[in-house]
């Protein structure tokens, strides 16, 4: 499944910020005026039942009261959202201002011996709906008689200027947060174009111009990363391919020798008639051909086999002891031809796979003897080292420059260019044992001073 | 012991057939799979040698349609030699596989060994002209000279014994004798032989050890 773009799903996701900011602030205003509003109305309900109160118990009877009853509308003139009322003891109507005809309800009074509060402000709904509220209050006139206030007041108005208010909000909220998403997909978009520009220019790249690197100075920090991090695996890549050709050359030009003796000498062989003495040489000539190509090609795909983790280790556990002396046996004769000899000297154990083990032991030690003079011992030997044991194999002969160590791993690298040419070797032993090496996590190092050489293995526990 | 080679490349067919016949055996050939398991199915065959690519039905095809009437052993040749090509050849119910470019002593020791029904006793005691070999007490004469050999020495003429008669290759002998399982550059072999030799042979007017150049070492009283 494909994910939403970036642009969008970035653009969406501001204008949802934007959204709930607007939410919680809209809310947070508009609950505040609210109280604000009921807060006024209520403290102004409680200051004229007060008035309304005293205005009353200054008359002397009901009769004076109602006789003042234009005093008592002016406290409320102009204004068609109060009702105020006046009943007798027996809940008789003295006074009654409605100009809105207000329906009211039957509320708790408050004794008349206490002041009216806040908290004795009820609320309710008339018949037709509108919210209203209100409070009761009792007065004791001069005479002695009780009455009974009910001060009310519509809260339509207030109702209608939050209502307006909130639909403004809710409004406003939707188009800031529409405005959002715009400005923000344009932004996202504009801040995503370098992303363009190096998926454009990656695109371009072929195997043809691995030299070829994105422009990484345009861009802002996070994307400068990519870049370089972009251009650092080009620059891999582009080792690894040089690399690589580098080493089919090499394989081409070192297949062209044994090619061009099988050739030569069969077409010299073939020109003339010849003895079978020289045909049996012939043939077997080119036996030694054919064996030593076969054996280039099996070394050239073990490499490749090695390098793409394709050969499965056989990890077994590994006496050392044992296993130094079974190979230095191996050669043990052909050292003694050149005049030198083998000395190991190994205990412990490791975890290896014997014949991969026993191959790059080997090709060491048959690198060793092309090198080491006659009476020369090559000594096999192995140490316990933080992390690991090293088996090295050292021989006296002569020393290897020291910008050349670094090459002996290398494929097709041979130390001596007058030797490139010698059928014993194919110039990929030692690049084998470090591919052996690599299988075991381990790591092949060479040294070279005073007239030693020794190269080592080590493999980690 | 009759043969059948499948294989479709000429010159690997010629070859395989004259190399095959001069080792004593009968060679029935056949170009493509399908002829091949024709011939495999009418005739009976001592073993099937078969190579992997051909046209038409390939080795594998082969081996699985044989293997639903007949057992016959089968030998694959092939030049892919992935671990899962191996694996593959001998799960369809090959017998064994070997790789491209084989030696041809290689080729017969394993036709050999496929042959071989069952166990085969090694002998305590191994004669060949006027050398004796006493496996048991590892001791060796030759013409009632007792000869003295190195542990390694005596491997040697042991496993050129044993295959008297038999081209075994430099690989073979690095294998059987040192326990080297992979192809060395080196003439360790040469070498050895030659040791072998000074003490075998060299005092004595019968040579036994005779070098076929290029393919490997035999040991017998006649010269291959």
């Amino acid at each position: 499944m494909q994910r939403p773009s970036l642009t969008a799903s970035l653009a969406a996701a501001f204008a949802c910020i934007t959204l709930l900011t607007f939410f919680f602030v809209g809310r947070f205003l508009y609950d505040n005026l609210r109280k604000q509003l009921l807060g006024d109305q209520t403290a102004e309900m409680v200051l004229k039942a007060q008035h309304l109160r005293s205005l009353a118990a200054a008359e002397e009877s009901a009769v004076a009261l109602r006789a003042h009853a234009s005093l008592i509308a002016s406290q409320i003139a102009g204004n068609d959202a109060y009702v105020v009322q006046f009943r007798s003891g027996d809940n008789q109507a003295l006074l009654d201002f409605n100009p809105s005809g207000l329906t009211t309800v039957a509320l708790a009074a408050v004794p008349y011996a206490r002041q009216v509060q806040a908290s004795d402000l009820q609320e309710w709904r008339t018949d037709s709906g509108v919210e209203m509220h209100g409070v009761s209050a009792l007065t004791q006139l001069r005479n002695g008689d009780v009455v009974t206030l009910v001060l009310g007041r519509s809260l339509d108005d207030v109702m209608r200027l939050l209502g307006n208010y909130r639909l403004t909000i809710v409004r406003t909220e939707g188009l800031g947060a529409l405005a959002a998403l715009a400005l923000s997909y344009v932004l996202v978009r504009r801040a995503l174009r370098p992303l363009r520009r190096i998926t454009y220019e990656a695109g371009r790249i072929t195997v043809d111009g691995l030299n070829t690197r994105l422009e990484q100075n345009d861009t802002s920090p996070e994307l400068h990363d990519l870049s370089v991090s972009l251009n650092g695996m080009l620059a891999r890549i582009q080792t690894g391919f040089e690399l690589l050709s580098h080493y089919t050359e090499n394989l081409a030009h070192d297949l062209r020798t044994p090619i061009n003796n099988l050739r030569g000498q069969t077409e010299v062989a073939l020109s003339r008639s010849r003895s079978a003495e020289d045909y049996q040489a012939l043939l077997a000539s080119n036996l030694e051909e054919y064996e030593r190509l076969t054996r280039m090609i099996e070394n050239v795909l073990f490499l490749a086999r090695a390098s793409n983790a394709q050969i499965a280790l056989r990890r077994t556990d590994l006496e050392l002891g044992e296993q130094l002396r079974q190979v230095a046996a191996y050669f043990e004769d052909l050292a003694e031809e050149g005049g030198a000899s083998l000395k190991a000297e190994a205990r412990g154990t490791i975890q290896a796979d014997p014949v991969l083990f026993r191959r790059a032991l080997s090709n060491l030690i048959s690198n060793a003897l092309r090198y080491t003079p006659s009476g020369g011992i090559i000594e096999l030997s192995a140490a316990r080292v933080t992390g690991g044991t090293v088996v090295s194999v050292s021989n006296p002969g002569p020393p290897i420059p020291p910008e050349k160590l670094g090459k002996v791993f290398e494929r097709f690298y041979r130390g001596d260019e007058a030797r490139s040419n010698s059928a014993d070797s194919t110039g990929l032993g030692l690049a084998i044992v470090r591919s052996i090496m690599d299988l075991h996590q381990g790591k092949a190092t060479a040294e070279s001073s005073d007239g030693l050489t020794r190269f080592s293995l080590l493999f980690p526990d | 012991m009759r043969l059948l080679v499948i294989e479709d490349e000429p010159k690997t067919v010629d070859y395989l057939k004259r190399g095959l016949e001069e080792s004593g055996f009968v060679v029935d050939t056949a170009r493509t799979g399908t002829d091949g398991l024709h011939l495999a199915l009418t005739a009976d065959y001592d073993l099937v040698v078969l190579d992997v690519m051909l046209p038409g039905l390939n080795g594998w095809g082969v081996v699985q349609k044989l293997r639903e009437r007949k057992s016959t052993p089968v030998l694959f040749l092939s030049a892919r030699d992935e671990l899962d090509d191996r694996v593959h050849g001998l799960e369809l119910g090959g017998d064994d596989y070997l790789v491209k470019p084989f030696a041809f002593v290689e080729l017969l020791a394993r036709i050999r060994t496929l042959l071989r029904r069952g166990p085969v006793r090694e002998a305590d005691q191994l004669t060949i002209g006027d050398l004796e070999i006493d496996v048991i007490r590892r001791r060796v004469r030759r013409g009632g000279t007792r000869l003295d050999l190195t542990p390694r020495e005596f491997s040697l003429l042991h496993l050129l014994a044993r295959k008297r008669g038999e081209v075994l290759s430099r690989a073979q002998i690095a294998s059987h004798v040192w326990d080297m399982n992979f192809d060395s550059d080196t003439n360790v072999v040469e070498v050895a032989v030659r040791r072998l030799r000074a003490k075998v042979d060299d005092p004595f007017t019968v040579k036994l050890i005779h070098t076929v150049r290029g393919m490997g070492y035999v040991l017998d009283t006649q010269g291959p």
